[in-house]
Formats: C-alpha cells, structure tokens, sequence
C-alpha cells in the first residue's frame, strides 16, 4: 500500500513540477520572446534570444534545459516499470535589465547551445524585486537535417553547357 | 663639287627646321602653362614620376562593394565593412579573382532564378559583395577586358555578387537596374573561396543576425545587425578651414580648373572671405568658401548630349580630378582612400553623378551636408565638382574600447522621430503605404520605420560647430536615401540627411 502511494505521488510531483516549471505565473501582456519563434526548432549551436518590452519594466531572463532521467519503480504488484524524472537546469540567468522607455528590446547571445529542449522564460520584477509575472517559450534545438538542394545538376557539365551556349549565341536568348 | 654643296645645304635646312619646330613647341609650352622664362626646367618636361601615378586613385581603388554579408553554418551571420578591401582582393582570399574566373570561363551557362531561390541558396554557407552604387555588369567586364558571352547580356548591373556551399558551381548575381536575379554555371568551385572567407571572417569579425530575428517581423531588406557592439572610436579635433599653407596650394587650384591659366577669368574676393573666380559670363565658375567647402561649375559644351564614353570612362576623369584636388581635400601626407558612394547617369542629360566617401583611421566619416566628394561628368569633361576641405589626426582614432547600445535599442528608442522625417521624405509622392492608419497605432509606426530600414552601421559624423569628427552610428532607409546620426556612446539624435533632396539639385 505504501508502495503505491509512493508510486502515486511521484507521478504526481513529476507532472506537476514541469506544468509548474512551463506553466508558473501568468505570462506579462507587455513582453513578447521575438527569438526564440515559436514552434520552430532552432538548428545551430548559438542562440539568440530576443525580447520585446512594451513599458518600462525590469525583467530577469533565464534559460533552462530540459534533464530527463528514467527511474526505477517496483510495483506494489512486483512489477518493475520506468519513470521519467524531468528536471530543468540553468543554463543561463541575466543581471536584471531596466528599460525606462515604452519600447526596448532585450537582447543576449548564447553560444554552445548543445541539442535539447529550452525554456526561455522571462521573469517580471516589481519594485520588490518580486516575480509578478512570467513570460516563457520552449524550444527545441535540433541537430540540422540536410538541405534539399535548390538547384538540379542537370546544367552543370561542359558538354550540356557548351551546346546551350553555342545555341544562345545562335538563336539569342 | 656643287651636287655635294647643294646636299650639305638641304641637310643644314632640314636641321633648321626641326630646331625651329621643337622651338614652337617650347614656346607654346611657356604660353599655356604661364610659366616664366627664368622659372623654366627640364624637369617641367619630364612625365609624371612614379610617385605621382601612385598617387592617383584608381577605378579598382573605389570599385569595392559596400560591404560583404558572410552566412555561417549556424545560422549566424557577419558583416564585413571597414576591411572588405581584404577580402574583396586580398592576399588571401579574393571574390574579385572569383569573379573574374566565373565570368572569362568558356563554358558558362546564365539562368534567371528566383528572389525566393536566391535568398534560400544564401542560406548554406555563402557569402554577398554587396554594391550600393550604380555597377553597369557589362561594361564593367569590359573595363576588366572580359568579353562575355551573348548570354550575359540579360545582366544589366551588379548589385550583389554571392558564392554559395549550396551550389559551389555557380555563382550568384542581383541585377539591381532589373531587379532580377541570376546565377552563372561555370566550371569555377567556391569551396576553397568559402572555406578561406569564413574561417576568416569568423575569427575576427562580430556576430551579426538579421533585423527581422530582433523584431519579429518579416522584411524585405536583408539588413544584419550586431547582437551587441564593443566598439573603441574616440572624438577627433578636425578643421576644415584653410591655413595659409592651404591657401596658396588653393591659387594652384582654382587655376587648374580652367585649363591651366587665369586668362578672361575674374577673381572675386567677397568680404565673407568667400572666393569667386568666374570665367567669361559665368560659364564657368569656382566658389572657394570659408568654411572648407569648394564648388566648381561649367555648362556643359555639347549641351549634355554625349556621355563622352560611358560609366568607366567618366569615373576615371571624376577620380582624376579627385586626385588632382587632393591638396585640397586633405592633408596632403596623410593617406588619401576615397570609396564610391553613389553612381547613378544624370537626370536630363549623358553623364554621370560621383559621390565618394572619406575614411579615417579605417572608419568611414559621415558629413551633415551629404558626401564630401561630388563629381558631375558629361561629355568627358567634370561639369560639376564638390568637395569639402577636412584634416584630423588619424593616429588618435582609437582608445579604450567599451560595450554601447545595441542598434535594435537605438531604433527603439527613436522610432517615433525616424517615423516622422521618413512621412515628410515621402509626402512627395514616393510613398509606399498610407500611413494614415497608423497614426493611433505605436507597434504600426514601429513595423513601418523597420520595414524601411536598408542598414545600420558605425562611423564618424563630422559635426562643423564643434569642429570635430564624433562617433555615432548611422541609421539608413529607403536605399540609403535617408540617413540618421545617433552619438555612439549616449544614442542622441545628432543629425540627418535626406539625400532625395541634395541628389535632386
């Protein structure tokens, strides 16, 4: 019995714990994360985060790095099954930034940015320096697929070229 | 006896008449040069030294792209600007060698693509030699002494040059005049061109991302902005008034402006101190002002009618008289690097406008009143010529470096003035929305003076009250037709140009 209150509440604080992580306080209406896009993977090793703020405003960014592990639990019933932990680690937190005009941006450059998936979350301080609100976007960072080519083949090479160009001279274009 | 005396009396004739003839030409020498007797020598006679000839610009001096966009394979960019002569024609990379090998291959095949294909091929690893100024591309290659091929012709002007890894056989071309793009298949890799640019430019240049990734917002411009900016340019004293040394180079001057002497031109002295020399009824006139400034005019002898040999040939009497004037220009020991600015035929008539730029310590300086340098050329002769006189310390340009404001915050920042001055640019009929409906609408405004955004970079504004050459960054839009000054270290707005108006005089 024991056991499977244990069970339980792992799975409990498991998913709580990341809708708290991704959900937390109620977003700012006067921020807007401009970079990372949403729902677009980012394909590079540097990320660029930009942030748009619409009032005069301190804000503190962070950015966070999804860590997944893979527990082992018994079941009361002795059956072993797997259960995924997901934590969020820093991987980057701002000094606080203070605009005091009704439109800047926020804007930070991270390099080395290793494949996973990010939390760029935006953290609106009040004069307490408390969070009042809380602006976030996941992302992705995936490794870079290969890129269709643009261009076919089929003009490159002397012969094919050589007949075109004798026909243009020819004919005109 | 008498066949020989009468040889011996033709060969003292023929010897007569060539002393007689060189004669004539000393003489007429002494008459057009004004050049007194007892000042004569030799040396007058020789041709110009080596030293000279180095001291003239040359079209391949000033023919540089306006910059160098350089695409990384992480989605990253730079932007190449103060040291694009390095790599436009350097030692160790050069797309100007790889644009000549495209263009004198045998085999080349010429297709149209289009802006989608070419912004997507850009994409890859690439690099674009972009081109501000008016480029004809086929009289270019003619200056180069490439004959290209019939199927070339589609080309009409360079505005961008671009090499790719996405197709390392081809290289890339914007016809600004068409607004057309192409590329050219030839047997010519990019991969070495590529590899030497990038590795370059990545180790010693900033990181750069394009405006829309800062704002959110899709733009036509491809315009790349630093992600922050460290920069080192310090305030420089700099005059532009005349010092006794300059004034009497300035008699040199002015003379050579009408053909070498002063015959029928009257010399006005006003008590401003300004300086008029006029030639007959005014065909022909130099104004010579205090504050630096030299203007030169002359109605144009066949009425504008013949360009007198095109694009190459009329920059290369503009630069001729630049280097002439160079005394006057600046300081004659310091290092003279002029760079084209703006090359487009005249309105009305056959010819061509020349704006150049000037450099100081590498940085490019900016003035209030538009380019320092313009050069009007019709019918093979300068019909129009400018210029502002400017000497400084290059050694002091630089000191301790410090991080500014981003460029994204300067724009931020001023958005509303730039909105503002960009709605009286265009209330002349060169509108591109009603911006009506923005009025009650801050975000439309912004998205509005982002769209019309061509460039952002850094230089030096020569500021004539404070007699000073100060950093700021400069804001350009519209193609460059309208530029904002803002002071590097605290963002004021120092100054703008709207060049609709000075290019339309």
């Amino acid at each position: 019995m024991k056991k499977a209150i244990v069970f339980i509440l792992l799975i409990m604080i498991t998913v709580l714990g990341t809708a708290s992580i991704a959900f937390g306080a109620e977003a700012d209406p006067n921020i807007t994360i401009v970079n990372p896009v949403a729902d677009t993977p980012v394909n590079s090793t540097s990320l660029l985060i930009s942030v748009k703020i619409m009032k005069p405003e301190t804000i503190k960014v962070s950015v966070l790095k999804e860590n997944v592990t893979v527990q082992a639990i018994t079941a009361p019933d002795g059956t072993v099954s797997e259960s995924r932990v997901t934590t969020w680690n820093s991987v980057f937190t701002s000094d606080k930034f203070t605009t005091t005009s009704n439109l800047s941006f926020y804007t930070k450059k991270l390099e080395n940015i290793t494949l996973g998936n990010y939390i760029v979350r935006v953290d609106t301080l009040n004069a307490e320096n408390k969070v009042i609100y809380q602006t976030s976007r996941s992302v992705a960072v995936e490794e870079k697929k290969d890129e269709a080519e643009v261009f076919s083949d089929e003009n490159n090479g002397g012969v094919n070229n050589f007949l075109q160009s004798l026909l243009k001279s020819i004919f005109g274009n | 006896m008498n066949q020989s005396k009468n040889k011996m009396v033709e060969k003292i004739k023929s010897v007569v008449l060539v002393v007689l003839f060189l004669l004539t030409i000393l003489l007429l020498y002494f008459f057009w040069e004004d050049v007194e007797i007892r000042d004569f020598s030799l040396e007058n006679l020789r041709f110009s030294t080596e030293n000279e000839l180095r001291n003239t610009v040359k079209v391949t001096d000033v023919i540089l792209p306006s910059y160098i966009n350089i695409c990384f394979d992480n989605d990253t960019y730079t932007k190449i600007s103060n040291g694009r002569k390095t790599y436009w024609n350097g030692e160790t990379t050069s797309v100007f060698k790889a644009f000549q090998e495209v263009i004198s291959s045998e085999d080349t095949y010429t297709e149209e693509i289009t802006a989608m294909q070419y912004e997507e091929i850009m994409t890859f690893i690439s690099l674009r030699a972009v081109f501000e100024y008016s480029l004809p591309f086929r009289e270019y290659c003619e200056f180069l002494g490439i004959d290209i091929p019939p199927s070339m012709d589609v080309i009409a002007s360079i505005g961008e040059i671009g090499f790719s890894t996405g197709n390392t056989e081809s290289m890339f071309l914007y016809d600004e005049a068409s607004g057309k793009y192409f590329r050219i298949v030839s047997d010519f890799s990019a991969v070495s061109l590529l590899e030497d640019v990038s590795r370059q430019a990545a180790s010693e240049n900033l990181t750069y991302y394009p405006l829309e990734v800062y704002v959110g917002q899709d733009l036509d411009n491809r315009v790349l902005v630093p992600a922050f900016l460290e920069t080192d340019l310090a305030a420089l004293p700099a005059i532009c008034t005349f010092d006794t040394e300059t004034k009497e180079r300035l008699e040199a001057s002015a003379r050579s402006f009408f053909s070498g002497t002063f015959d029928f031109v009257r010399k006005i002295e006003e008590q401003s101190g300004k300086t008029i020399y006029m030639y007959g009824y005014g065909e022909k006139t130099l104004v010579i002002d205090i504050d630096g400034s030299i203007e030169y005019s002359t109605e144009n002898i066949d009425g504008g009618r013949s360009t007198g040999g095109g694009y190459f040939t009329a920059l290369e009497v503009a630069l001729l008289t630049l280097s002439e004037q160079r005394g006057l220009v600046s300081d004659e020991d310091g290092d003279f690097q002029p760079y084209l600015v703006y090359a487009e035929p005249l309105a009305g008539q056959a010819g061509y406008r020349f704006e150049f730029g000037l450099s100081a310590g590498g940085e490019k300086i900016y003035f209030e009143s538009g380019s320092p340098f313009e050069i009007e050329v019709s019918g093979g002769q300068v019909t129009y010529f400018k210029s502002r006189y400017l000497r400084f310390d290059e050694t002091s340009v630089h000191f301790q470096p410090e991080e500014v404001y981003t460029p994204i915050n300067v724009i931020a920042m001023y958005y509303e003035d730039v909105y503002r001055v960009l709605q009286e640019a265009e209330s002349g009929g060169t509108g591109r929305e009603n911006t009506a409906d923005f009025e009650d609408n801050a975000d439309k405004r912004f998205d509005y003076v982002s769209a019309a955004v061509s460039d952002v970079t850094y230089g030096y504004l020569f500021m004539e009250e404070e007699k000073e050459l100060h950093p700021c960054y400069i804001l350009f839009l519209n193609s460059g037709n309208l530029a904002f000054y803002f002071d590097l270290y605290t963002t004021e707005l120092l100054e703008y140009n709207n060049f609709y108006e000075i290019r339309r005089r």
